[in-house]
């Protein structure tokens, strides 16, 4: 009985640590409200800036193109991730980018939502 | 002798059927609250709520309220002790609460001389598709939306209707207070025999203040119509709240669409007052919208009127206002001028124009931006920082997308130099665009002082059309007796 046990609590073990790497930030499409930055020439989203939680999302190369009109603005964008992130950066694809006024009063008034989960990518 | 024993047995059996009539409360709501929070905004009406319930010996109570919120819960937990349910604001919960109480009333465990009050306090969408009411967020989600409450479940209150019907054909007094934003749709529930009370008209957002000075007031012996009149007394707020009785039926026929716009206020997240004026561009509209005003206006002249008492001394008269609406006018006028003239210099400045978009094609990609995207946009100082990253990129392929990218903004950058060419005021009406919007005297602060002489004028409007009822004509908001 032990000898099937101890293998199970092993598996489960490294489940826990393999879910514990993961930044939290699944693939899919996201609803991301932040700001766009040009930081060493990149054009990228940044949400939750200047906080604990900072998120920093680069997109390809001529995705920059919807970025461009909206350097230093915050921003309300559609946002698909295809592959698993690692730490604090995230890859995506911006697919839908506005103009939003962020709200005074809403201290938390930046963030990424979750509209649909799909599968990562290997 | 014999009159005088049988008035005493009268009276008797008066208070035994006094006795024996029993209260039913329904609570629901507290729903829609962002996730990842400990409290939400209905706290405080939970608590007053409790408050009522505890000092209510003999009150039945069935609650459903929030869920996933640590310290709301906790308030729920505590109080509420004797509730005959007590359990979160799901979909499944609402549906068990109608059927129990229909099966109430069907089996007459509910009876003639009753009172059944449901307390709806939630977030509320406004009324879309059929629906003869409008929805509720339930607790499970966390709107994003406040006017479709997109991202929250919802249910919506047009099941109540059966209820409704089966309270009335008992004898069972009914009410329903809803407390939730755009809760001005609920009076259409409201018949001779349920009263219902609202936050805030058909198209209007919602405020804490009123359900939780509502709930407050709520004590054994009053009235809904007099809890109600002294809780819209007290609101300042930009919320429209309403009252299913003849007389409030009738000044909300006079007042709620002329006075509409001007409770509304610029916001950066749920804004009424943009899509209103867009709706109004045209000239018949701002021609309707100004006759509307000065329709308004003149009711306001006419109560003044009304409340005006005069008083002789000697040959001389004086005249004095009881109900003084100096400060509203103006307020409305403040507003009103200020709307006219931001939609006057908008329309000379033809913003319009800068929604019109231009593509540029690379071999490796197309794209669009429109005309305010191309005046906004510093494309010399991009393509600088791009020409930097080429100098240092050794990937051939990332060397190729940067060029692409070069590319691209190249050529918005010549359209943009051509269009400012064309229409030379396009080089500084982004500027002036801001300057106009600046000047729109109107934010929160503006609407609430609106709202808060619309109260005096509502009032008055109220009790001049109160005079005019028949005395036994049905009243089910003052016949609710708590």
């Amino acid at each position: 009985m032990r000898l099937i046990l101890l293998p199970l609590f092993l598996l489960l073990l490294s489940l826990t640590a393999q879910a514990q790497e993961w930044t939290g930030i699944g693939c899919g499409t996201y609803e991301v409200k932040g700001v766009v930055r040009s930081s060493k020439n990149v054009l990228l989203v940044i949400v939750n800036e200047k906080s604990k939680s900072e998120i920093v999302i680069t997109v390809p190369i001529p995705n920059e193109a919807l970025l461009a009109p909206h350097i230093d603005k915050t921003i309300l964008a559609k946002l698909v991730i295809n592959s698993k992130a690692s730490g604090a950066h995230i890859l995506g694809t911006i697919q839908d980018i506005q103009a939003r006024v962020p709200n005074p009063l809403a201290s938390r008034d930046t963030g990424m939502q979750l509209m649909a989960k799909t599968e990562c990518k290997k | 002798m014999k009159t005088s024993k049988n008035l005493i047995i009268f009276v008797i059996m008066c208070l035994g059927l006094q006795a024996h009539a029993t209260d039913y409360l329904m609570f629901i709501g507290a729903g829609g609250e962002p996730a990842k929070q400990s409290t939400t905004l209905f706290d405080p009406m939970i608590k007053n709520m409790a408050t009522y319930v505890n000092q209510s010996p003999g009150l039945k109570v069935n609650v459903a309220l929030n869920g996933g919120h640590a310290k709301t819960e906790e308030i729920i937990k505590n109080s509420f002790g004797a509730a005959e349910s007590k359990t979160n604001f799901q979909e499944s919960d609402y549906k068990r609460l109608i059927e129990n109480y229909k099966k109430k009333l069907e089996n007459n465990e509910m009876v003639s001389g009753d009172q059944f009050m449901i307390y709806i306090d939630s977030h509320g969408a406004e009324k879309y598709g059929n629906l003869k009411t409008h929805a509720i967020a339930t607790s499970e989600g966390s709107l994003t939306n406040l006017n479709t409450l997109a991202g929250a479940s919802v249910v919506n209150l047009d099941q109540l209707e059966e209820l409704k019907k089966l309270a009335k054909a008992k004898g069972v007094k009914m009410a329903i207070i809803d407390g939730s934003c755009h809760s001005g749709n609920t009076q259409s529930l409201a018949d001779e025999n349920t009263c219902v009370i609202s936050s805030t008209g058909p198209n209007h957002y919602a405020y804490s203040p009123f359900s939780e000075n509502f709930s407050a007031s709520m004590v054994k012996g009053k009235n809904l119509e007099e809890i109600f009149l002294e809780t819209r007394g007290k609101d300042t707020t930009a919320a429209l709240p309403m009252i299913s009785t003849q007389s409030g039926q009738e000044v909300t026929d006079l007042l709620y669409k002329k006075i509409t716009p001007f409770l509304y206020h610029f916001d950066n997240d749920h804004d009424k007052l943009t899509p209103y004026l867009k709706n109004h561009e045209s000239d018949e509209s701002q021609c309707l919208a100004e006759e509307s005003y000065s329709s308004l206006v003149e009711t306001i002249k006419k109560i003044e009127e009304l409340n005006t008492v005069s008083k002789k001394f000697l040959w001389w008269t004086r005249k004095k206002m009881t109900v003084n609406l100096t400060n509203l006018k103006a307020l409305l006028a403040s507003y009103e001028n200020s709307m006219v003239q931001v939609q006057r210099q908008m329309k000379e400045l033809g913003p319009d124009r800068l929604n019109q978009k231009e593509i540029f094609r690379t071999p490796s990609q197309t794209v669009q931006y429109s005309w305010r995207d191309l005046l906004t946009t510093d494309y010399k100082t991009i393509v600088a920082g791009l020409q930097e990253r080429l100098k240092s990129a050794t990937d051939s392929w990332d060397i190729g997308q940067m060029k692409d990218l070069i590319s691209t903004y190249d050529q918005a950058n010549l359209k943009k130099e051509e269009l400012i060419k064309a229409q030379p005021d396009l080089a500084n009406i982004i500027e002036k665009e801001s300057a106009i919007k600046k000047s729109i005297a109107s934010n929160y602060f503006t609407a609430a002082a609106i709202g808060k002489e619309e109260r005096k004028l509502y009032a008055a409007l109220y009790k001049s059309s109160q005079k005019d009822q028949l005395l036994d004509a049905p009243n089910p908001c003052r016949n609710f007796k708590l």
